[in-house]
């Protein structure tokens, strides 16, 4: 009996002008799973991520979730499905504070149009709970005690753990993690460890990680593809993925 | 009336379209100069319908705020897909043809001459009263999921989308309030003026408003209702010298974006300026 | 009124015209990636140095239009550098350079309101206006046929130096990259500020027929409001683009003007402006800018 995966890629393809940054791509991701995304720079592991959320059209092949074809939709479509991503470049609304940041995507507080004119019916209500929910997120990734700071001004660190309290608000299903770990000194990459592991297991989260960062991707992810020039060249464990002789000239070129 | 009496009304008129511009501006990061357009929608709707049709002031004024918002609803549309710029372009193209429609159209607007007659409704109270309701409603949007939107679709639109924001959805939607904002203004000044032409509605009465943003700060309403205060008063002060106005508007304008483009109170509000965690 | 013939040699001398002005505002649009209002500024002032040379200087047509072409071009490099090249070193937000221009193209306006009046005036008659007979069919004005030489020469005169020239080369290379062709060496303020001085130069010359036109005032560079239509419907960013709108929209306002009705001729063009950002938003030959994630 096979389970459904949570999120499957059948022969994606996508290009850009004449260099193709992603080339027939398959892989899935089964519910509950931590799966890292690995290839050096330029191989087309952001564009994968863009193409799941809908950013760019596919040239080629197809993308579903939790069953769905959601090839050909646009992100405001596929997120609500369940879907949550941060990004490598971090783009955050930089004059808005943490908690507000967070609160822009607590979506699920709801109310219609007249009551935020009026601040009557359910505006009060939703409004607390999503400024509760915010908190406990940046709690969860630890950042609560800049909770009204313009995020903006938070140092590069505790910027990164926003996007991703950010990204948890929408209740996602699947998490797209893109290079959480960018920039962050080591003790930040052992709370990153730490709290990628909460998010899997108290949280249920489903994860794709793109990460450089080689000695956390072996960590948290039992298992790993690896891109290059748009293409999977290796798919496994950490084990498997270490002594893979075409991940290894990837990375450090034909001589190893 | 008085003289003062006057200058509040002015002041009220001013602030309520200002706010409309905020929202659009300010708010949702999108630079239109448009506005004018919707304010004459606004005037000659409430003007048309009070003199000739008997219609109640109160129901022409909303008459006015609702068709400069559904005009602005069915051009935001096709147009605000794009962004900036061919906005920024049509938002002009727009003021000068709804101009050029109100000076052609004689049978209904009376053309170039302008619509006289029209009952002066607007007394103290009831721009006082129309400012204060507005004023709580808007900021009642601002702080709301709608408000939080707005701003997202402003400071990162990709972002927003990855949010779930349909983002051209919210920017319609911003910009039909900013036109019923408008188009109540342009009402109000109907009724204060009791004549109206096209001219009063051209691309200075836009530039003004869109002055009195960004000296008060892109993203402040508080700063906005500011310096509106401020740019009215000063108008009226300085009436000796006006042909100058325009000038130091322009100057006004630059020296803001160059030196302090954030305005006199950037994106913070009066109201939370105590607030320091 | 008149003849078929006429209307349309009058569309494309109208158009050639505008193509001076939708041309400099487009090259800086391709550059610096935003909307410059202030263009017009640099066509009055081109106006309006022509003038004052020839009332004062004497009806020497080459030395006031040297002047004026110069005068505008580095009128152009100066609003730039105060204006412009604070904001975009400090931010790469484009809203505020907008305004900013905007605010420019206020002051340059009012600047001449107040210097020189609001009356129209007439540009001394150093440019032929006479009537001239074309092979027997039709007869327009030595104006329009000079306005569309003139004008021919100056855009090829451009064409060459985009694609012959070394500077050429790294305007077309900032076109397609400003941040990288400055991360190749080019001298990116220099480049813009001469990119500014060919937009200033390009609407002086648009400024100095459409004087003699319409009559010189200080709104005229209202007019650029229609070389921006041109420019979106021919693709903003787009040389060749501009040209063509420019082209398509002398052409029907003219026709409007001859055949219909000379009030409508400017809902024309903004209904020209409508039809293309509904149909076609980027224009005839407009790239539509990428971001990267």
């Amino acid at each position: 009996m096979t389970s459904v995966a949570l999120l499957e890629l059948s022969d994606v393809s996508k290009s850009f002008g004449g260099v193709k940054a992603v080339d027939r791509l398959s892989f899935s991701i089964e519910k509950g799973e931590t799966l890292g995304l690995i290839g050096p720079n330029g191989a087309g592991k952001t564009t994968v991520f863009n193409l799941i959320t809908g950013l760019y059209p596919l040239d080629g092949g197809k993308i579903t979730f939790k069953g769905e074809d959601i090839s050909q939709m646009k992100p405001h479509e596929i997120i609500p499905k369940g879907i949550a991503r941060t990004f490598q470049n971090l783009r955050l609304f930089p004059r808005a504070s943490s908690v507000e940041n967070v609160m822009t995507a607590c979506r699920k507080e709801s109310y219609s149009f007249l009551e935020a004119l009026t601040h009557l019916g359910r505006w009060r209500h939703c409004e607390q709970r999503a400024m509760e929910r915010a908190m406990e997120l940046l709690k969860l990734v630890g950042i609560a005690d800049r909770a009204h700071q313009a995020a903006g001004t938070l140092p590069y660190g505790h910027q990164r753990k926003l996007e991703i309290a950010r990204a948890l608000a929408l209740e996602p299903e699947l998490l797209l993690l893109d290079e959480p770990a960018a920039g962050m000194n080591p003790e930040e990459v052992d709370e990153l460890n730490a709290l990628i592991r909460r998010i899997s297991q108290e949280l249920g989260i489903t994860i794709i990680v793109i990460e450089h960062h080689m000695e956390l991707v072996m960590e948290i992810c039992p298992r790993i593809v690896c891109m290059n020039f748009g293409a999977k060249i290796a798919e496994g464990s950490p084990d498997e993925i270490q002594c893979h002789p075409e991940v290894l000239a990837a990375y450090l070129g034909e001589e190893v | 009336m008085g003289y003062i009496g006057g200058i509040i009304i002015l002041l009220c008129i001013n602030s309520i379209a200002v706010m409309g511009v905020s929202l659009l501006t300010g708010f949702t990061g999108i630079f239109s100069l448009g506005h004018a357009a919707y304010m004459a929608l606004g005037a000659y709707t409430a003007g048309i319908l009070t003199v000739e049709h008997g219609v109640h002031w109160f129901l022409a004024i909303l008459a006015g705020g609702l068709l400069a918002m559904v005009v602005a609803y069915l051009i935001g549309i096709p147009t605000l897909k794009l962004m900036g710029d061919y906005y920024a372009i049509a938002s002009i193209g727009l003021v000068e043809s709804i101009r050029l429609i109100l000076e052609n159209w004689q049978s209904v607007t009376r053309g170039a001459r302008g619509y006289p007659g029209i009952e002066g409704f607007t007394t103290l109270p009831v721009a006082v009263a129309f400012f204060l309701v507005m004023a709580i409603v808007m900021v009642h949007l601002i702080n709301s999921r709608y408000g939080r939107a707005f701003k997202a679709c402003r400071d990162d639109y990709l972002a927003a989308s990855l949010l779930g924001y349909n983002t051209a959805r919210y920017r319609v939607l911003s910009l039909a309030v900013s036109g019923f904002y408008c188009g109540v203004a342009g009402a109000l000044l109907a009724g204060f003026m009791s004549f109206i032409q096209p001219v009063m509605f051209d691309m200075m009465k836009s530039t003004e408003l869109t002055s009195m943003v960004v000296f008060g700060g892109l993203g402040s309403l508080s700063g906005t209702l500011l310096a509106s205060v401020i740019i009215t008063l000063v108008t009226e002060l300085f009436r000796p010298i006006s042909q100058y106005r325009m000038l130091i508007y322009g100057g006004v304008l630059v020296a803001i974006m160059v030196l302090r483009p954030e305005g006199i109170m950037g994106s913070k509000e009066l109201w939370n300026l105590r607030r320091k965690r | 009124m008149g003849t078929l013939a006429q209307q349309l040699i009058n569309g494309i001398s109208l158009g050639s015209v505008y193509a001076l002005i939708a041309v400099g505002y487009s090259l800086v649009y391709s550059i610096l990636l935003f909307s410059n209002f202030a263009h017009g500024g640099f066509l009055v002032i081109g106006g309006y140095i022509c003038y004052y040379t020839l009332t004062a200087l004497g009806n020497n047509i080459w030395v006031a239009g040297g002047l004026s072409l110069l005068g505008a071009g580095i009128a152009a490099v100066l609003t730039e550098r105060i204006a412009y090249k604070p904001i975009r070193e400090r931010t790469n937000i484009t809203l505020y350079l907008l305004i900013a221009s905007l605010g420019m193209s206020i002051v340059i306006e009012n600047i001449f309101v107040i210097v020189a009046g609001g009356r129209f005036r007439a540009l001394p008659p150093v440019i032929p206006t006479n009537p001239v007979h074309l092979f027997g069919l039709t007869t327009t004005s030595a104006f329009d046929l000079l306005s569309l030489v003139v004008a021919f020469v100056f855009l090829t005169g451009l064409q060459l130096f985009i694609v012959k020239s070394k500077w050429g080369l790294a305007i077309r290379a900032a076109a397609f990259d400003l941040k990288t062709a400055g991360l190749m060496g080019i001298n990116v303020n220099l480049l813009i500020s001469i990119v500014f001085f060919v937009a200033g130069v390009l609407a002086a010359v648009g400024g100095i027929f459409l004087s003699v036109r319409y009559t010189l005032y200080p709104q005229l560079g209202g007019i650029t409001i229609k070389a921006f239509v041109a420019a979106v419907v021919g693709g903003l960013g787009s040389l060749p683009g501009a040209v063509v709108g420019s082209l398509i929209l002398g052409l029907a306002e003219m026709l409007t003007a001859g055949f219909i009705s000379s009030q409508l001729r400017d809902l024309v063009v903004f209904s020209l402006l409508v039809i293309t950002l509904l149909v076609k938003p980027t224009g005839l030959f407009g790239k539509k800018p990428t971001e990267k994630v």
